[in-house]
């Protein structure tokens, strides 16, 4: 026994001596190439990896003399396996993190600082730009410690709000002409959705509204509890940062939606999503005319076509697709609730995105300036900014004042052509703007833009989210999805809600309010 | 000229350690199997345990950059932070009920269904039936669950229709907790009962037919012959499975799951695998996973090391 | 041989049951099939059905035009040639001494590589070692790290342990050496355990995406699977890229597509498996026991 012991215990030596090695061995790859150009290593934001060869890229690499290498990690893996690459030593020079990662990644050491007065100097637009949209205040809450380590990035979508859509001919099957605007307006509606066979087939088989309707009613009442991606939602009530799951008109909320559940104006699918398993707006449900009513997404997901030859929005394809070219829906406001409240999803301007630098690129040096020099062409020269957006006139797109693409998505991806321009890149909305049809921005105004917004005010990682955050989340789905289907007594709801405080939520409302004290004061 | 220094060596030291020495004679008496051995070993070495400083995550807070070593221990700061919450041993709980039912129910299909398809002796049927059933093992559990949530559908699904067919009210079998499990597991035997069936039926064939022919010989009929020449040809292959199995228990299908939950169920299905997932979505938890993984895998390792040295004692068979 | 009433009606019970458990699992597949064939607006359709409506090739043309996908086939089919052979070469390798009962320190051995089924260093280290072994973006990295699937080297050891000495010490008689034992007597008489094991390993390498995504940088050296999950993230709708135009929107249908790939991906292998079966025949051993 002995014997094996020792052989045992040899063979792990052997083992362990291996173990020193293979660690963090920085590539020293130089910082130039043959021609003398900057070399950048910049982590891609588009699908699929950027041609070596591009040609729209070697204009913005001769334009700018830098040699531009696009790192591509599988989208569905990227923070895995941008952390594997960080373990060895390879960090991307520049990047695109969320607000939890990029507070981690500065923790860790990961990123580079730049200093608040190189920006002014070098990217004056940026400032600016990212000042007007984003508000007074945003650089100082990037800071950490006094310390600024990545440039907000502004999204123009967090401009509008979600928009609901109805079925307009349904409406007018049951005789309704005007498409509801308040929740009692609605409940009128949807009653006769189920009851007066609006789709005219004879038979009861069409339901008011499933996930996405829900989620529009609990809004009518004042709250956003249950949305994704930031299924945690904070309000400002009274000075106190509370989590919308547990205002207490949701009580409300959930007694009005067990009633319809009841009374079979929910589909009791729902449970299992409206989007069936696809994209987080696809209301796939409502393509097959199984409701009447949905909030499934921003303006752009439920558009019209603006231009000839266009298709319109998935959504709207999709539909005219399955229920043919007679079947029509038409857009909405958000309901107005019983206590006069009324809004709607908004994902904000900011909503906690960060274009960052990794820590190889070094505070002050040649390589940050150039770095800060191309995001501040792509905010002022028009130009160049369409070229990074949407390539070569008349090769990539047609001069038509929209900037209709001439080749497809998976080959503009390829030549490194993005939405925002080479990768997240602009700040400056206006170029967004006039880089669009009047039209499309139109319809985002006039159906996006109406009522105060349900967003965040929270959207940062709070220091105990590993621990409670998921069990939180996971706890107000569930029992919300049990009092609207009966599961759990609506009775219980201020129970539930001692619970979830127990299940940590009092400590993550702690560090919420101590989160938006720390950046807008108290 | 370091031959013969060892082999002196050895001479020497084999006069204090007479069982070395014999063990040496061993050694060179088995020299061609222990040379087959080198490359296997030199494998494990070289991609199992040089990488397997990586358990000391486990004991740190893992800092990408400082590397495992570099960074700074954190004791058992990660066992103590899951061993507390409420939800892990809820999810813990979870994990256990679901793999208990995966044993009893899931591990013995592909041997009931190997045995029935010895039975048949239209050798045709026989492949088309193993072909067709092992196709399910080829799709993933994003498009499989699509398939299935369809499939069980109140509204417009076959087995509801069947339901409602003879009168009954149709059942949202997806949103109740009551049967969430029995889905995961009757799921789990569709997708993998044709793909398990294989080993069984390579076992099979070692069988000797005059086995068989003695038996019937002695008047035994087809279930006394499954059962007293064909059951315990493949029992080896039986029980290694099973070992396999039992180190399992921890171990849930998280793509499984993780496609076929939804918010009515979680309370049943939420396991150790999607907790982990979610956990690690907030932030780069290696520590906390790693530490999580660590937990699951020594009770695992010490399942197998008890249930081998039962299936020593019992049966004498066993991994080692 | 004669065959009572019983056995008559549990023959005719037993083909009743595997028809109906064919037919239950070839469902899913069935499917798919349907569905890579659909129109957008069919495979959206919610509802039961058995038979496409109207047949539509778009799901195939968007999965075989794509540039890269003849290239994954290749490299598919270089890492399962290569891979198998080695898993194939070391696991036999390894089984057959670990059968022998009387091989010095077997307990010991064995007890290390199971250890390993239950005990690995993680995604950053195996990492790290590959990269400081300069396997990286070559098909080596796809290989080597899995090597032996230890699961499957245990399956072909216990059936090299069940094999009687008897037939191996008649040859060792004869004067064969132990590498001649093997590849003489115990291969030849463990055909259907080496094609399972075969199989296995073929299936593993054909499936595996993760390993590519995580070593392989240039997309020119991607495998099947890797490619087909660009493709249909590329099918996704791409309103997710803001700021785009209408026309942007893919028309193409994601589960369209998303099924075309399963189909492409899944009938090479479907192939491989009725090959494999005949070798699954009773009694193998029956004739070199008799000589």
């Amino acid at each position: 026994m002995k014997k094996k012991l020792a052989l045992i215990t040899a063979l792990l030596l052997v083992a362990g001596s291996f173990a020193g090695c293979g660690g963090n061995s920085n590539q020293n790859s130089s910082e130039t190439d043959s021609n003398g150009r900057i070399k950048i290593d910049w982590m891609s934001q588009n699908d699929s990896p950027v041609d070596a060869d591009s040609p729209v890229i070697a204009m913005l690499e001769e334009k700018f003399n830098v040699d531009l290498n696009f790192i591509y990690l599988d989208r569905n893996q990227e923070d895995e396996l941008l952390n594997i690459r960080i373990a060895g030593g390879e960090i991307p020079d520049v990047m695109r993190r969320s607000d939890t990662s990029y507070r981690n990644f500065i923790n860790q050491g990961i990123l580079s600082e730049i200093p608040e007065d190189l920006i002014k100097e070098i990217a004056p637009t940026v400032y600016e730009c990212t000042t007007r949209y984003g508000g007074e205040n945003l650089w100082d809450v990037a800071k950490e410690d006094g310390k600024l380590y990545g440039m907000p990035l502004l999204n123009d979508n967090g401009r509008y709000h979600a928009v609901t859509i109805w079925r307009d001919d349904w409406l007018s099957n049951v005789g309704i002409d005007k498409v509801p605007e308040t929740l009692e307006e609605a409940e009128e509606a949807f009653y006769k959705f189920v009851n007066e066979d609006p789709d005219g087939n004879g038979q009861k088989d069409t339901y008011a509204l499933s996930t996405n309707g829900i989620t529009a009613v609990l809004n009518a009442y004042g709250g956003q509890p249950l949305s994704n991606p930031h299924k945690l939602y904070w309000t400002e009530r009274d000075g106190e940062i509370i989590a919308d799951a547990v205002l207490p008109e949701m009580k409300d909320a959930l007694t009005k939606l067990n009633q319809w559940y009841q009374d079979g104006l929910i589909d009791p699918e729902f449970i299992t999503g409206e989007n069936k398993g696809q994209h987080f707006a696809s209301t796939v449900v409502f393509w097959n005319g199984r409701i009447g009513f949905s909030m499934p997404g921003m303006a752009y997901h439920v558009s019209p076509p603006f231009i000839e030859g266009s298709t319109g929005s998935v959504n709207w394809s999709s539909f005219h697709q399955m229920q043919g070219e007679d079947a029509s829906y038409t857009w909405g406001v958000p309901l107005t609730g019983p206590t006069g409240k009324r809004g709607a999803d908004h994902w904000g301007v900011f909503a906690g995105d960060y274009f960052v630098m990794g820590k190889n690129v070094e505070t002050g040096s040649d390589k940050m300036k150039k770095i800060l020099e191309i995001n501040e062409t792509l905010n002022s020269d028009f130009d160049t900014f369409i070229l990074a957006r949407n390539g070569r006139k008349d090769i990539d797109y047609i001069d038509d004042g929209a900037y209709t693409p001439k080749i497809e998505a998976k080959e503009r991806q390829a030549l490194g052509l993005n939405a925002n321009g080479i990768v997240y890149m602009t700040n400056n909305l206006e170029f967004i703007e006039r880089g669009e049809i009047p039209a499309q921005r139109e319809f985002s105004e006039k159906y996006g833009n109406i009522v105060e917004d349900y967003s965040t005010k929270v959207w940062g990682g709070l220091p105990s989210d590993a621990t409670y955050k998921s069990v939180v989340e996971q706890s107000i789905q569930e029992n919300y999805y049990a009092f609207i289907t009966g599961a759990r007594p609506v009775s219980e709801f201020d129970q539930f809600v001692e619970e979830l405080y127990a299940a940590g939520l009092e400590q993550l409302t702690k560090e919420a309010n101590e989160w938006y004290d720390a950046r807008y004061g108290a | 000229m370091q031959q013969t220094k060892r082999a002196s060596i050895a001479t020497q030291k084999s006069i204090a350690h007479p069982k070395l020495h014999a063990q040496l004679r061993q050694y060179k008496v088995h020299k061609a199997l222990l040379l087959m051995l080198i490359p296997g070993m030199l494998y494990y070495l070289l991609f199992h345990y040089k990488p397997m400083y990586g358990l000391l995550i486990a004991f740190k807070d893992y800092r990408l950059l400082d590397g495992v070593m570099g960074s700074p221990w954190a004791g058992f700061k990660y066992f103590e932070q899951a061993f507390s919450s409420a939800e892990f041993w809820r999810v813990f709980k979870n994990t256990i009920i679901l793999s208990c039912y995966k044993l009893i129910f899931t591990f013995p299909a592909p041997i009931i269904l190997a045995l029935m398809l010895n039975e048949v002796r239209c050798l045709k049927f026989k492949k088309v039936v193993q072909t067709l059933t092992y196709l399910p093992h080829f799709i993933s559990w994003v498009v499989l669950a699509g398939v299935i949530i369809n499939f069980l559908s109140p509204s417009v699904g076959p087995i509801n229709m069947i339901i409602r067919a003879f009168g009954g009210d149709p059942i949202y079998f997806m949103g109740e907790k009551k049967y969430f499990r029995a889905i995961l597991v009757i799921s789990s035997i569709w997708k993998e009962v044709g793909w398990g069936t294989i080993v069984y039926l390579a076992a099979l064939s070692n069988v000797d037919t005059q086995l068989y022919e003695a038996a019937v010989l002695d008047g035994a009929g087809r279930l006394r012959q499954t059962w007293t020449v064909t059951l315990p040809a493949i029992t080896n292959v039986i029980v290694i499975m099973l070992i396999m199995q039992v180190g399992k228990i921890l171990n849930d299908d998280f793509d499984q799951i993780y496609n076929m939950y939804n918010p009515a169920v979680y309370s049943v299905a939420e396991v150790l695998s999607t907790y982990i997932y979610k956990m690690g979505l907030e932030q780069a938890q290696y520590s906390f996973s790693t530490a999580v993984g660590l937990f699951k895998n020594v009770i695992a390792f010490a399942l197998v090391i008890m249930t081998n040295t039962i299936s020593n004692k019992v049966s004498d068979y066993g991994l080692w | 041989m004669k065959r009572t009433n019983g056995e008559k009606a549990y023959a005719v019970f037993n083909y009743i049951f595997l028809t109906l458990l064919a037919l239950i699992t070839v469902y899913p597949f069935w499917q798919v099939i349907i569905t890579s064939f659909s129109t957008a607006a069919e495979a959206n359709r919610i509802g039961f059905k058995m038979w496409p409506a109207e047949i539509s090739w778009e799901g195939y043309k968007n999965v075989l035009t794509n540039q890269n996908i003849w290239n994954g086939y290749l490299n598919t089919i270089i890492r399962v040639l290569l891979g198998t052979s080695i898993e194939m070469t070391l696991s036999i390798l390894t089984a057959y001494p670990l059968s022998k009962k009387y091989l010095p320190h077997r307990n010991i051995f064995t007890m290390l590589i199971v250890f390993t089924m239950f005990f690995s260093g993680g995604m950053i280290p195996s990492y790290l070692n590959v990269r400081s072994l300069h396997l990286d973006n070559t098909v080596w990295a796809l290989v080597l790290p899995i090597g032996i699937n230890t699961f499957n080297m245990l399956i072909l050891r216990n059936f090299f342990m069940s094999i009687p000495e008897e037939i191996e010490e008649s040859a060792k008689i004869d004067g064969a050496s132990a590498v001649q034992v093997l590849v003489q007597v115990v291969l030849p008489l463990s055909v259907p355990i080496l094609m399972t094991v075969g199989l296995w390993s073929i299936v593993a390498h054909w499936n595996a995406w993760l390993d590519c995504v995580i070593y392989i940088r240039d997309s020119n050296k991607y495998v099947l699977q890797a490619v087909l999950r660009k493709i249909i993230i590329d099918a996704a709708p791409q309103f997710d890229n803001m700021n785009t135009t209408a026309q942007d929107i893919s028309q193409i249908d994601t589960e369209v597509v998303k099924s075309a790939t399963i189909v492409v991906s899944t009938l090479p292998i479907m192939l491989v498996y009725p090959f494999i079966q005949k070798y699954f025949v009773t009694g193998v051993m029956v004739g070199s026991l008799k000589g």
